[in-house]
């Protein structure tokens, strides 16, 4: 009885987890048009910003670390949004309020960003009205 | 027991630290042996204070460190047993090196972790003791994910005292519903533990949890688990409840 009891959880776990690690990768709220929705929304009303798609950003508390790391950057605005830092954890995406006139460090956010449990994917501006994506050092072919 | 600081979620980031403090209440209704209650109506109540901290050197290293002590504990044994009972103070300190690799998916992030543990016996002696004072070392392995709405955990670990005590095993699975609320989030989730002993001892405890990030530095988070199915290899206490209130600090 207690052997069959152990190995039968035992049994439950592995297999429940082979299987939850191999449901569907993709989720509705973060499809990338969903977000390029979201991107161009924010590029419209926001100034003196960088828009981040962080992957994986999708548990507030866990990220806190990204908004940590990424508001010590000398040319974050601490005075607006939560340190400086917004992060949507529905379309993973982070906006950086930047000082006036200010720019980030690709190679630099990308580390802050890595260190911090995460993967720093491309950053938008809004060009000619429409949206351009820019990938990070690590993220080009 | 398989729980980590700070609300086994944080800190995932390089360099990050933090203290949880946990407040635990424990009673017992009956004095067991088998399933069948030996005693009926000889009770024990427990009420501990948990000291915990976490370091993160990189990502995927973390050390825990967790330290009991027992504000009060009382225990209700027939007379030829001892009759009442008590115990104060410190209990035995755990460490824990929970190596992690993590995975970021498009709407997904999660874990695997492998954590080698150690039971250090800092406990004293009592008229009875709620912790080993042993020796002890354990291995514990886990897989969690989240997406937006949906947390995930399930885990499991093992314990070798090198004494008299009895190989123990701890599997957990934990089901979270997140929510956004007053400009913060939190989590409701339902958690499932089952304890073996190779004493024949099996307890199955579950509840409901709640968990608030007060802030990005404070966090706090409620429990209540209780026993469904206990089972005691040797004589001892079940059939009871436990409550545990948590407050975290993470930098």
């Amino acid at each position: 009885m207690k052997t069959s009891w152990s190995c039968l959880a035992g049994l439950s776990l592995l297999v429940g987890t082979c299987f939850l690690h191999a449901a569907p990768k993709e989720y509705p709220e973060a499809k990338p048009e969903v977000r390029t929705k979201a991107a161009t929304a924010i590029l419209q009303k926001e100034k003196e910003i960088a828009l981040l798609y962080v992957k994986g950003l999708c548990c507030p508390s866990c990220a806190i670390g990204v908004r940590s790391k990424l508001s010590r950057l000398k040319y974050v605005d601490k005075k607006r949004f939560k340190r400086g830092v917004d992060m949507n954890a529905e379309t993973q995406l982070v906006t950086l309020a930047l000082k006036t006139g200010q720019v980030i460090d690709p190679l630099r956010v990308e580390k802050e960003v890595d260190d911090a449990g995460y993967i720093a994917i491309e950053w938008y501006t809004f060009e000619d009205a429409n949206l351009k994506a820019h990938p990070f050092p690590g993220q080009k072919p | 027991m398989a729980d980590e600081p700070i609300m086994n979620m944080m800190p995932r980031w390089k360099g990050g630290w933090g203290i949880q403090t946990i407040f635990e209440h424990r009673t017992e209704r009956d004095l067991l042996l088998g399933e069948r209650i030996a005693n009926k109506g000889f009770g024990e109540e427990v009420n501990i204070i948990h000291l915990e901290g976490v370091y993160t050197w990189e990502k995927a290293i973390r050390l825990t460190a967790k330290l009991p002590y027992v504000i009060n504990a009382r225990r209700e044994m027939p007379a030829a047993l001892g009759g009442t009972q008590y115990d104060k103070g410190i209990g035995d300190l755990t460490l824990a090196l929970p190596l992690k690799k993590y995975f970021n998916l498009d709407g997904r992030s999660g874990s695997w972790s492998f954590k080698p543990m150690l039971r250090v016996p800092l406990s004293g002696e009592d008229e009875y003791e709620l912790y080993d004072n042993e020796w002890g070392t354990g291995l514990g392995l886990s897989y969690e994910f989240e997406t937006f709405r949906w947390f995930f955990f399930m885990g499991t670990s093992g314990w070798i005292y090198h004494d008299n005590e009895p190989f123990e095993s701890h599997s957990s699975l934990d089901v979270g519903y997140n929510f956004e609320a007053l400009g913060s989030n939190g989590s409701i989730l339902w958690e499932t533990d089952f304890h073996y002993e190779d004493d024949g001892s099996e307890t199955l405890l579950a509840g409901p949890a709640f968990y608030w990030n007060i802030d990005d530095l404070k966090h706090l988070r409620l429990e209540w688990k209780h026993d469904f199915h206990d089972r005691q290899g040797v004589l001892d206490h079940g059939n009871g409840d436990t409550f545990k209130l948590s407050i975290g600090w993470v930098y």
